[in-house]
């Protein structure tokens, strides 16, 4: 409904804009429509339910059905109880881990990006459509920058809630939905290189018009993957699936808008405009193109990764995901950004058609040097130690590091050496530089994220299941407790009013004094009758670093309630008594007299009993047991 | 423990409790995520591009209509 709401905001902006175009991009865009409203229709067509209804009633959803308790005499074949409703009790909140701001902005946001990829489509199938192939281009190209810059904001909001609220351990898992999101986005991305190259040189025409396609058929394609539940335990995002008809029916949204824009893409091929000529390999051209191929690529073997359980369907095999399903994209990604990031740097000083030699070097040379310095100061002092996949791996995180600097340098540059500062013109380099800080961002934070809770004092730690417990630390309240390059304290925790969820105080202290702050990870407890917790974690943002906290585990609340009660022992000075984990000696009996009347009164007495613990652990101490008969409830400490 | 009562003959009647439930405790776990704002900002700044790139290219379509 979301997705069809912003495709009714971007069909009234196109019918508005896109003149000559009109009639075909809004067919295309109806049709979409036309597709969405079936998903939300609700009604039987010959027994087969098409689509779910999402303003049904309570009432006629079914699944009050089976509940007695709402039907006229406890019967359900009888009609609902007239004030059935007063039955239900409101304010069964979400899912406490979706209570989040994020969870307001993410999708809105992202659904945008996934709807505005429909118009670049659209274009693109006008165009094939109507045979004007290279008209199409132009109008395009400002509503592909508009989708890519939503969409990218839209699945990083997501990433940055997930970093946030979520307790995956980062912004980013290589889940297949977030994979779903992001192989568009680097499609479309390819397309819009491809048609910049069109619009200055004619080349690369059939490429812009496939990349258009396939980018809306991956945002359906992810629909698919992420609604009929196909992907069973692979994700967090795979939402419950519908049923057979649901699968059948989002099949066939899918069928009818890849299958013929593909028939009519390869039936006219032959007669999309092209140059015959190769490319100059001094040209700006062949570098974008062969960066455009490479994160194209690199978009195919990723959903080629994430489509694993779909294979398993089709062909019916039951290959697992592979172990360490994160570090098999991280592994050939890495390269990828290496690729992109020293492209990216060096294709902008390069002109479209052909370059003179001496102009590229000279234009080059002075940010060049820049890159090569700041990313020897930053390797050498930033410490990237990655070494948990192998040398390889580490120098390729290295190599990249530096390759995204240069990115950063040479566009920063470029701003001003190429385009002398003339803001209209620096939409590319800016991108490019931020692209580059993207790169560079994740590089370093995922290489150099530290697990601080390195489990080093030895107690055992009571863990969730699935957790390591060296990776866990246990707190003991108002115990100072030693965890890297902080000490941490357990404050206390208090409880909200309402729901079953805790929030707990910990106090960090680094080391070396610089650092002083008081972190508050929340936990619902055995929230809405399903066991265990649900961690919301709290963090620390610095400049440099974010401090990132939560609960894995809590001590049983059942527990806290004490039960137990005295046990009595008569005993003499130098008697023992046993306890669990020691004994102890009643040391002496001492009775005081000329108590001061003003605190014990006329006929008072204090009876002190020294006595000594001895410990299993080997500590020795002594407690000093008053007995007093007194006006005052509370004695000083000292008496004389 | 609590002392409940001395007796002349200077014997005393001590109570002991034990408690399982002394120790409260949670168990955490904590990273640290350096140069995340790198990251968070690249993103910005990617959009803040495109998006001036999409006004660049927008004023460049309707200039050439008009010329047309």
């Amino acid at each position: 409904m979301l997705w069809s709401i912003w495709h009714s905001v971007l069909g009234l902006i196109l019918i508005k804009t896109s003149k000559q175009h009109e009639a075909p991009v809004m067919a295309v865009l109806s049709l979409a429509q036309f597709a969405l409203a079936t998903m939300i229709l609700g009604v039987y067509f010959f027994g087969s339910k098409i689509g779910t209804n999402p303003f049904i009633l309570l009432r006629d959803s079914g699944v009050l059905d089976s509940a007695p308790a709402l039907h006229i005499n406890f019967d359900v074949t009888q009609p609902l109880k007239l004030d059935y409703l007063s039955s239900i009790t409101d304010g069964n909140d979400l899912n406490p881990l979706l209570q989040n701001y994020g969870m307001v902005m993410h999708p809105p946001v992202l659904f945008l990006g996934f709807a505005s990829t429909i118009v670049p489509f659209a274009y693109a199938v006008a165009g094939l459509w109507k045979r004007e192939f290279g008209q199409i281009n132009n109008p395009a190209l400002p509503w592909a920058l508009f989708s890519a810059a939503v969409l990218g904001v839209g699945i990083m909001m997501g990433g940055m809630w997930a970093y946030e609220s979520l307790t995956f351990g980062g912004y980013w898992a290589w889940d297949p939905v977030e994979n779903a999101s992001l192989v568009p986005w680097m499609i479309l991305i390819s397309g819009i290189h491809t048609a910049l190259i069109y619009k200055h040189t004619g080349q690369s025409l059939r490429s812009t018009h496939l990349f258009y396609i396939l980018s809306f058929g991956f945002v359906l394609y992810s629909t698919f993957l992420t609604r009929t539940g196909i992907l069973g335990e692979a994700s967090v995002h795979a939402f419950t699936g519908e049923g057979s008809n649901f699968f059948i029916h989002i099949l066939s949204f899918l069928a009818i808008f890849i299958i013929p824009p593909f028939i009519l893409y390869f039936s006219r091929y032959r007669d999309i405009p092209s140059i015959q000529k190769e490319e100059a390999t001094s040209s700006r051209e062949f570098w974008m193109f062969i960066g455009a191929l490479v994160f194209f690529l690199s978009a195919i073997v990723i959903i080629g990764q994430t489509s694993i359980p779909v294979y398993n369907k089709i062909f019916g095999l039951s290959t697992a995901p592979p172990e360490d399903a994160e570090f098999k994209y991280n592994s050939i990604q890495v390269y990828v950004a290496v690729i992109v990031a020293l492209l990216t740097a060096v294709a902008q000083y390069l002109k479209y058609k052909e370059t003179a030699k001496g102009f590229f070097w000279k234009k080059i040379v002075v940010p060049t040097i820049a890159s090569v310095i700041l990313a020897a100061i930053v390797l050498a002092v930033g410490d990237i130690n990655y070494t948990r996949k192998g040398p390889v791996f580490q120098y390729s995180i290295w190599v990249a590091a530096a390759c995204s600097i240069y990115a950063i340098i040479a566009n920063a540059s470029y701003i001003w050496i190429g385009l002398k500062g003339k803001l209209r013109f620096t939409g590319g380099s800016v991108a490019h530089v931020g692209f580059g800080m993207v790169l560079l961002g994740i590089l370093l934070s995922s290489a150099e994220k530290e697990i601080l809770t390195n489990n080093k004092n030895g107690i055992p730690v009571a863990v969730a299941p699935g957790e390591n417990p060296m990776e866990n630390l246990t707190l003991v309240q108002g115990v100072e407790m030693d965890m890297g390059k902080y000490l941490l304290t357990y404050l206390g925790d208090s409880a909200h009013p309402k729901k079953q969820q805790s929030f707990y105080k910990i106090h960090f202290k680094s080391k070396d004094g610089r650092e002083e702050f008081t972190l508050v990870p929340n936990s619902f407890v055995n929230y809405k009758g399903q066991e265990g917790l649900m961690s919301n974690p709290a963090a620390r943002h610095y400049l440099s670093h974010d401090v990132f906290t939560y609960i894995t585990s809590i001590s049983n609340p059942d527990a806290q309630s004490d039960t137990a009660s005295f046990k009595i022992h008569i005993i003499k000075p130098g008697d023992s008594v046993f306890y669990s984990s020691g004994f102890m000696v009643l040391q002496d009996v001492k009775s005081k007299d000329s108590l001061p009347e003003e605190i014990f009164g006329k006929d008072g007495s204090l009876h002190e009993t020294p006595i000594k613990v001895f410990s299993k652990t080997g500590s020795v101490f002594t407690v000093t047991s008053r007995l007093a008969k007194a006006k005052m409830k509370r004695l000083p400490s000292q008496i004389r | 423990m609590q002392v409940q009562k001395v007796n002349p003959d200077r014997s005393i009647e001590l109570g002991v409790k034990e408690s399982s439930a002394i120790l409260k405790y949670i168990t955490i776990k904590a990273y640290k995520f350096p140069f995340i704002l790198i990251l968070w900002f690249g993103v910005a700044i990617t959009a803040i591009g495109m998006f001036i790139s999409m006004f660049h290219r927008m004023s460049q379509n309707r200039r050439k209509t008009d010329q047309v």
